[in-house]
């Protein structure tokens, strides 16, 4: 959704190893990744993001019982197959960075026009939690070995920073030192 | 002495007759520019009218089959977008007295030759700050422009034709890959999941205004688009 305008995605290409999209209503090109328009008429404008997770589909169910997922008898059930994410698909992009295996797996966080990517395997060193500061707003990144997970959230609750620690790792269980919550 | 006069005649009829050629070319020339800035006008007045006329939403997809002939120069002109290209310097009437119809090789800058049809359109397009309703005048420019542009005198358009660079995509943009998108995907409720789906399978996870649903990554890196509604809000799921 644009300005009002709600917009239909079409795959166009890859570039530089990331795939690239179009919408039919303008024709515009977009990026998959991180929805900048590369070039059209909305040229300049950004799609905005949405908070989603990628987990297996246990803990999905877990956290949202009453969850719908795809219909799988779509007509293209002859291409799908068992994907698992960071696992390399033959075509990787090469960008001559050898600080990460590529296709690790890693969370990616905006805040206010900063972006910092946290990799799944430091998360995981500093005990699956990191309080951070992002864009000036203080925001906790957490990674799960449950569905091998992670999200990030505002560590602003009530108007008060909360700093967060690992309470039971196994059940996704959190605490703050502020206030002891649970 | 006779011969003096004779000579003065043939001087006469010289002089006269080269007044007379410079005076057709004169005309020539004239007319040509005459032309040229009459059609620089009507194109400039073009995107004005255009934009004057409400135009309903999605006019791009509605009116992309009107026009044939045209269609790979009004949709090169959105792909052709730049953000350096200032909002103010392709007033059609700068560009075109410069450069005359029959050499193209004269103007330093090629990009610039299908001035009065494109840049309007891109520079419309270009401008960040566009409102909803601007940037569907943008969507409707280059459509327009390309229905005006053959009507009007067809010997100034061999100067912009030669201008396109060979691209790797002509015409609009359109699908390159085998992917085919999902449009608002049939889905079930959890107990109805095909059993295609393990415990173990990756899902991406919406959760929308107390709906969730759940895109598994075998099928969603095949369609890598999923256009749907969750929670009543337009999603576009992406891997």
């Amino acid at each position: 959704m644009i300005n009002g305008q709600l917009l239909n995605f079409e795959v166009v290409s890859l570039i530089d190893g990331v795939f690239s999209m179009t919408d039919r209503e303008t024709g515009t090109l977009w990026t998959h990744f991180d929805g900048v328009s590369l070039s059209g008429p909305l040229l300049g404008e950004r799609l905005k993001f949405l908070p989603m997770q990628i987990t297996t589909w246990e803990e999905w169910q877990r956290l949202y019982p009453h969850t719908t997922v795809l219909e799988w008898s779509t007509g293209f059930q002859s291409q799908y197959r068992a994907i698992t994410p960071g696992a390399s698909v033959g075509n990787d992009a090469d960008f001559n960075d050898t600080r990460l295996p590529v296709n690790a797996l890693m969370i990616g966080v905006e805040s206010n026009g900063q972006f910092k990517s946290y990799p799944h395997q430091l998360i995981v060193r500093d005990g699956g939690i990191i309080n951070d500061t992002l864009g000036n707003a203080p925001i906790v990144v957490f990674h799960t070995p449950v569905g091998n997970s992670g999200l990030a959230y505002s560590r602003v609750v009530a108007e008060q920073t909360l700093t967060f620690q690992v309470e039971i790792a196994s059940l996704n269980v959190y605490i703050d030192d502020e206030t002891g919550t649970l | 002495m006779g011969s003096k006069p004779q000579i003065n005649k043939n001087t006469k009829r010289l002089i006269i007759s080269i007044g007379l050629i410079a005076l057709v070319l004169i005309t020539i020339t004239g007319c040509a520019q005459a032309t040229e800035s009459e059609l620089a006008s009507a194109v400039a007045n073009q995107p004005a009218a255009v934009e004057a006329t409400p135009k309903p939403a999605g006019p791009a997809a509605t009116s992309k089959p009107s026009g044939p002939t045209s269609d790979p120069d009004a949709t090169l002109a959105p792909i052709e977008a730049r953000p350096t290209r200032s909002p103010n310097d392709p007033t059609p009437t700068a560009v075109r007295p410069t450069p005359t119809p029959s050499s193209p090789s004269n103007n330093p800058t090629p990009t610039e030759n299908p001035a009065p049809v494109s840049p309007t359109a891109t520079t419309t397009a270009a401008a960040p700050n566009a409102t909803s309703t601007s940037a569907l005048q943008a969507t409707a420019v280059p459509n327009a422009t390309s229905v005006t542009a053959p009507t009007a005198t067809p010997t100034p358009l061999p100067t912009a034709i030669p201008m396109p660079t060979p691209r790797p995509t002509p015409g609009p943009i359109t699908r390159q890959t085998q992917f085919v998108p999902l449009d608002e995907p049939a889905y079930v409720t959890r107990e109805n999941a095909s059993t295609n789906i393990k415990n173990d399978s990756y899902v991406l996870g919406v959760a929308s205004n107390g709906e969730a649903r759940a895109y598994p990554l075998d099928m969603m890196w095949y369609h890598h688009i999923a256009n749907d509604t969750v929670g009543g809000e337009p999603w576009l799921v992406t891997y």
